[in-house]
């Protein structure tokens, strides 16, 4: 636990607040419903949706942003699912991540992803061999996969300019 | 919505044309208010949809913050509203509609028929343990049972009992003698065979008989059919008259005939058989004249012995005997006039249908063609006719499959039915078919015989034609056509005719009116005929029908001819109108069980003789086949109750009472409803036995309730050891509507937590809650008492799911415990859920007949929270209690008396009546 | 004969092709025939999603402006695919700006979302648009004495509102579907949960926990298998009952919801691709009985 003294502020809710996903956090009375759904938080001591919710609440922005706990999230949406007061963490920490990105804070694995994804059109083509061509054909399925490349480029440029990797 | 609340601002008085008061709900709320403009001089209705007063407050064991005893404080109250002058219970009652204005009202309501009269019964419990019919117990939440006729709790207001009858059976509404199925098998269940069988006794002499050849109406109306297959009844009341052969009787008969008007029947048939029985049983001498060597019609002669034996007929016709009826065998009587002559003053003619009907083909009185009616006289009379082995019956009745069969019997190899429809339309009882099917008969269906083929007037064969079945008539059954060039020719020894029966042309009837067909015209509510004191019924009034209906024209017939004897209005009131109850209202929530199978003697070894060919249930097989039965009515009307008390005090011939009340003033107080927690999958209620919710503890501590005050876990009997209570369910949740809170629910949850802890200190007590709202009086303190006098666990965090262990029943409440910031799997052997509370059903309804319309949560909204809280926004109109919000009872009771003082503002501008 | 877009996803044509052919063949044996999807690019499914949401919107609408084109709505077999395009069409249906955004970047192509489209996954297709009665005539040969656990997936049936699969809390789809082919369903603890999937990327240690968790109380209820409804659980589920810390013995089969229902209509087994499962599924296939 972090013995500075920090001084709460509602601002960083507010901006959470503005970004979709993040409308209702101020209705979250802190009941621990969601912790208490979260399949992460029950195989991981440090995760606690509630907890990570509760720093934003109190304006712990830095340490949210730069944190991992906001990309641990499955979005399985079980929070979501339980919570009575109508907020979703899931959505909410989607929101910390848009945020997170925003300001240059991006696991690397996702990083590395999304750079592959964007610029072959699809996830695995790295992955796809002679092998599962044939594994296709023996199926009876195309092996001609036909990803499109071009689309995702264009959407690179445009959305994600900032975000070359090395 | 007929109220008109219109009427201008008044500066102008008020017109109150009445001073009376309705208060609509009986729980701690409406009694304080009826209270409370009672002791002021005025007269109020209090009416409660339920049997008794008490509502919410009844069911509860203790309170808070005090921990009184819940009917300590209720009852003193029960007790002066039920006795005070001012006041009139309108109990089991509901609003039908309310027209009129402040002031002048008129509330129509519904008083339900109880069945029990309030004023004689002293709620005694005699009548308890005669019934036969248990259901689950809707004051005890369903943990425990009761029966049909009860009392939701000891000190229940109006001091009376109720029976819950939801209509007549579709059963019983389907027997034409309106015998009662759901009555006896009610008792059947409970091992009562001979109150049983006294059951079926009342409208119908022959249980065994019948048990074994009638058609069975009732099943094809069974609603258990609706979920699996019709319970067997028909075979049901058979093993009652075969528990009775074996037994021997438990009562002798009771035979008194103590009047002097004779009575002749003609024809010893079922009809006249029932009719003689049922005059009998009223006191009148009767004669039953039959032309036949012996009794019993075609029950004897139509009916072959493996279906009905000798002995038995005989005996159920004894039985008739032994009440009273004289039976005159071998004799044939000559005219009406002569029975008139010899004394008697009323008639009843039940000579049957026995003549068979012919085909109308060239060749039919050919040698080796026989009709169906004399083969069987002549088969059951010892003197069968010869037959070949190739024999073809045409038909496709009982008559035709009896006919069959017999020629099974009588050595045929080849017995072939030729039916002109096809297996859908065949008439004869299914189980008929199936036991000659099994017996080797052959079914040529979809056939018409066309030609009869003969060599010097003796048979030879017969020239067939396929059918199909082309476009329904009149009667909606599809009319069978010829399919062209599709004859062929059937050899055969012999053909038997079964296509029908018909009144015979010569007999008494024809001194009556008669129809073209030869029938008897009568009266069919009173079965009178053109003749005064003469009666008809059975198959000589409606052609060849059942077994059943001839019985039932024999009891119609009797009330007929003691109502004409004592010289009162024949026809009258001799419809009752019923309630079918419908598949909708009955509980079909139960495993699927296919019918008990009836037991039948071999195949090979019953052709060669007459044997019985079905031989009954067991007692095992019956009482299970017993239990099928859903008792859809609830109450069976088996009338025990009515033996048990001793004060006379059950009618079950009551019917609802509609009255108008006309009253100034409103006072609306219809209480809550609990939430059904069942809607949350991840806490279990419903799949796992230890978890509850409040009121079902409620009722487990209560020492009136299924466990006398034991507190116990369903699963198996045992104390509990640990206790989760799981709050904030159904209430304070977005996602089901019910965004706001119940404000009860924390401090009667921990009310419940601390009389685990009184029932037992060593049990380990843990309640989950995000908030703990303790705000009243005595609250916070009631709250630190629990957590520290009682060392009540308490744990900030919303339970997440409860899980359970399959072999202990215990549950796990898995939460983060948010103080610690830790996911905590927590086990407990017992979990009580604290539902929130919202508005009761049917308040919508009552509502939108006063006018009101209802806030989006469901609650009724009041004229100005802060300024008018009681007010509604209908002049007149007051709420008080939890239908406009949630509230404890003090706070009800608080609103109950401002809603009257409210009320009588208005009453009191009444003209005074002198 | 009813026709439907099949949208692949990434992973499925690679990790698991067996679950395309079998969803092929048995929706063609009910009445369905799977068409096509050309040129199709990612969904941009938690990766994409997490960075950008105009990217993410444009790359799911890009797919179904595809299907559009074509007159067709949308199978997906991947539960992220499915959920990934139901979020995206949900919020381009009903914002108006952004799908003004991504249709100018479609519009170079030839391509247009106007709204038409439905996405359906595998599950609606079965229990809406072909139905219980249907599938239950069309069963063959029925299995007999088999227990196994139904695994949603998240994506598939949350969040409700806009997935509209099946109950979210309590769902009975692939229950239903595994007792009218003739086993048994077996309730188990934490049904709904997470396979732990989304979680590889992060912390592959921490997402193989939570699998294991899941087979382990699906065994601990008597299941002799589960069966799943996306690509994506199927191999999480199968994945984690490989590795260092594990015991063979303790393995129970995992096999897609088609490959389970195709043996009992009639199907054969190479057509399905299960001879290439990794997990055996003879304990499955000895359950089947002979042609009714």
């Amino acid at each position: 636990m972090n013995n500075e003294t920090h001084t709460p502020s509602s601002d960083f809710a507010k901006e959470i607040a503005l970004i979709p996903g993040g409308e209702v956090i101020n209705k979250c009375i802190q009941c621990g419903i969601c912790t208490a759904s979260c399949v992460v938080a029950c195989v991981d001591d440090q995760y606690r949706p509630r907890r990570l919710i509760q720093k934003i609440l109190i304006g712990k922005r830095d340490e949210v942003l730069k944190s991992d706990q906001p990309w641990l999230c499955m979005t399985c949406r079980m929070c979501e699912e339980r919570c009575q007061e109508g907020v979703s963490p899931a959505e909410i920490f989607h929101a910390v991540r848009i945020l997170a990105v925003k300001e240059g804070h991006i696991p690397k694995v996702f990083q590395i992803t999304v750079e592959k994804v964007l610029c072959d059109g699809w996830m695995l083509a790295d992955a796809y061999t002679d092998f599962n061509e044939d594994e296709r054909e023996d199926l009876g399925l195309n092996p001609a996969l036909a990803w499109n490349d071009t689309f995702t480029k264009k959407v690179k440029k445009k959305y994600l300019a900032g975000e070359e990797s090395a | 919505m007929t109220i008109d609340h219109t009427s201008k601002k008044s500066t102008s008085k008020l017109d109150v044309v009445s001073s009376e008061a309705l208060v609509i709900g009986g729980g701690v709320a409406g009694m304080q208010a009826a209270l409370d403009m009672a002791n002021q001089g005025f007269k109020v209705h209090l009416l409660e949809k339920t049997p008794s007063l008490g509502g919410k407050m009844a069911m509860i064991d203790k309170t808070f913050p005090t921990l009184d005893c819940s009917a300590c404080i209720l009852t003193p109250r029960l007790s002066e509203v039920s006795r005070h002058p001012n006041i009139e219970l309108h109990t089991y009652s509901d609003v039908i509609s309310v027209a009129g204005r402040v002031g002048d009202f008129k509330v129509k309501i519904r008083k339900r028929a109880r069945y029990v009269d309030e004023d004689k019964c002293s709620a005694c419990a005699d009548c308890v343990p005669a019934c036969p019919v248990e259901v689950p117990n809707e004051f005890d939440q369903s943990l425990g049972f009761r029966k049909a006729i009860y009392q939701p709790f000891p000190q229940a207001t109006p001091s009376t009992y109720t029976i819950t009858k939801l209509g007549t059976p579709a059963c019983r509404e389907a027997c034409p003698a309106d015998v009662n199925p759901q009555g006896f098998i009610s008792l059947m269940k409970e091992g009562r065979f001979h109150d049983a069988l006294r059951i079926f006794r009342k409208s119908n002499p022959f249980p065994g008989v019948l048990g074994r050849v009638c058609i069975a109406f009732c099943e094809g109306e069974c609603v258990r059919g609706e979920l699996d297959e019709s319970v067997s009844i028909r075979n049901l009341h058979r093993f009652l008259a075969d528990y009775e052969r074996k037994h021997g009787p438990d009562r002798p008969i009771e035979a008194k005939i103590d009047k002097d008007e004779r009575i002749a029947v003609v024809g010893a048939g079922p009809a006249g058989l029932a009719c003689g029985y049922h005059l009998v049983k009223m006191g009148y001498p009767v004669t039953v004249f039959e032309a036949q060597p012996e009794a019993g019609g075609l029950l004897r002669y139509g009916i072959p012995e493996y279906r009905l034996p000798r002995d038995i007929l005989a005996e159920e016709i004894d039985w008739i005997a032994k009440h009273g009826v004289k039976i005159k065998t071998s004799s044939p009587v000559e005219s009406i006039k002569s029975l008139k002559k010899e004394g008697f003053k009323a008639i009843f003619l039940a000579t049957g249908a026995s003549n068979s009907n012919k085909l109308g083909i060239a060749g039919e009185e050919a040698k080796g063609i026989y009709h169906a009616s004399d083969f069987l006289e002549r088969a059951n009379s010892g003197k069968p006719y010869p037959l070949g082995e190739k024999v073809a019956v045409i038909g496709g009745g009982d008559a035709a499959i009896d006919s069959a069969r017999v020629a099974i019997r009588l050595g045929a190899k080849e017995v072939t039915i030729v039916y002109r429809r096809s297996h859908v339309e065949l008439p004869a009882i299914p189980s008929e078919v199936e036991d000659a099917r099994e017996e080797g008969l052959n079914l040529l269906l979809l056939t018409n015989p066309i030609e009869i083929l003969t060599s010097k007037d003796e048979l030879r064969g017969i020239r067939c034609i396929k059918m199909k079945l082309g476009e329904p008539d009149h009667s909606g059954r599809r009319r069978p056509q010829v399919i062209r060039g599709s004859e062929f020719t059937l050899i055969v020894d012999n053909m038997i005719i079964a296509v029908g029966q018909s009144v015979t042309p010569k007999g008494l009837h024809e001194e009556c009116d008669c129809s073209e067909w030869g029938t008897i015209k009568v009266n069919p509510l009173t079965l009178e005929t053109n003749m005064e004191g003469v009666f008809a019924g059975g198959d000589v009034v409606l052609g060849p029908a059942t077994a059943v209906k001839a019985v039932a024209h024999g009891k119609e017939a009797a009330i007929s001819i003691d109502r004409f004897l004592r010289k009162v209005n024949v026809e009258a009131d001799r419809i009752e109108e019923r309630h079918r109850v419908r598949v909708e209202e009955v509980d079909m929530e139960k495993p699927t069980e296919p019918r008990v199978d009836m037991p039948k003697h071999g195949v090979a070894g019953r052709i060669q003789s007459y044997t019985e060919v079905e031989l009954g249930f067991e007692q095992e097989s019956a009482t299970q086949e017993a239990e099928r039965c859903l008792g859809c009515a609830i109450c069976c009307e088996c009338e025990l109750c009515v033996e048990a008390c001793t004060r006379e005090a059950i009618d079950h011939k009551m019917q609802d009472e509609i009255i108008e009340l006309p009253v100034g003033a409103i006072v609306l107080a219809a209480g809550y409803r609990l939430y059904d927690v069942s809607d949350y999958p991840r806490l279990g209620y419903g799949k796992f036995p230890n978890v509850i919710h409040a009121m079902e503890y409620e009722r487990l501590i209560n020492a009136s309730g299924p466990t006398h005050g034991h507190l116990i876990k369903l699963s198996d009997g045992k104390l509990p050891k640990s206790i989760g209570f799981i709050q904030c369910v159904g209430a304070r949740d977005v996602n089901r509507g019910v965004p706001e809170c119940s404000r009860v629910c924390c401090m009667y949850g921990i009310k419940n937590a601390v009389m685990a802890k009184e029932h037992d200190p060593e049990i380990d007590v843990t309640i989950y809650y995000a908030d703990i709202r303790a705000f009243g009086k005595g609250f916070e303190e009631f709250y630190n008492m629990a957590k520290d006098r009682f060392g009540i666990k308490f744990i900030r965090g919303r339970v997440g799911e409860v899980m359970e262990d399959r072999e202990t029943g215990n549950l796990t409440v898995r939460v983060e415990n948010t103080d610690e910031h830790a996911i905590q799997d927590i086990e407990h052997d017992l979990v009580v859920i604290s539902p929130g509370i919202q508005p009761p059903w049917g308040l919508d309804v009552i509502a939108s007949e006063l006018g009101l319309e209802l806030d989006e949560t469901g609650y009724v909204p009041v004229k100005d929270e802060l300024l008018a809280p009681v007010d509604t926004t209908i002049p007149g109109v007051f709420a008080c209690g939890c239908v406009d919000s949630p509230k404890d009872i003090p706070d009800s009771v608080t609103a109950g008396s401002a809603a009257a003082m409210r009320a009588t503002i208005i009453l009191s501008q009444a003209e005074k009546k002198e | 004969m009813k026709e439907i877009m099949l949208y692949r996803g990434c992973t499925t044509p690679v990790r698991l092709p067996a679950y395309e052919a079998a969803t092929i063949a048995v929706l063609g044996k009910l009445g369905v025939k799977v068409v096509e999807m050309d040129d199709a690019n990612c969904c941009g499914a938690q990766y994409v999603e997490s960075v950008s949401r105009m990217a993410f919107a444009a790359m799911s609408g890009r797919i179904l402006a595809l299907a559009e084109k074509e007159s067709q709505d949308i199978l997906a077999l991947c539960g992220a695919c499915s959920g990934s395009l139901k979020i995206n069409k949900h919020f381009l249906d009903n914002d108006e700006k952004a799908r003004k955004e991504v249709n100018e970047l479609l519009s170079e192509e030839g391509l247009k979302y106007t709204g038409k489209t439905r996405v359906r996954h595998l599950l609606q297709v079965l229990n809406e648009d072909i139905g219980f009665e249907a599938i239950e005539k069309a069963i063959k040969k029925p299995y007999k004495g088999l227990k196994l656990a139904a695994h949603y997936g998240c994506h598939v049936t949350r969040p409700y509102e806009i997935v509209q699969v099946d109950d979210p809390e309590n769902p009975t789809i692939i229950d239903r579907l595994i007792e009218i082919a003739g086993a048994e369903a077996v309730d188990y603890v934490g049904k709904t949960r997470c396979c732990g999937g989304p979680l590889l990327a992060m912390d592959e240690s921490l997402a193989t926990h939570i699998g294991q968790d899941k087979i382990r109380d699906a065994i601990a209820a008597g299941a002799q298998g589960m069966v799943t409804a996306c690509v994506f659980c199927d191999i999480q589920l199968t994945q984690v009952q490989f590795g260092e810390d594990t015991d063979s013995s303790k393995m129970i089969p995992v096999i897609p919801i088609v490959q389970f229902l195709g043996p009992a209509l009639g199907i054969k087994e190479d057509v399905l691709g299960i001879e290439l499962n990794k997990t055996s599924p003879d304990i499955i296939l000895s359950a089947l009985q002979e042609a009714k």
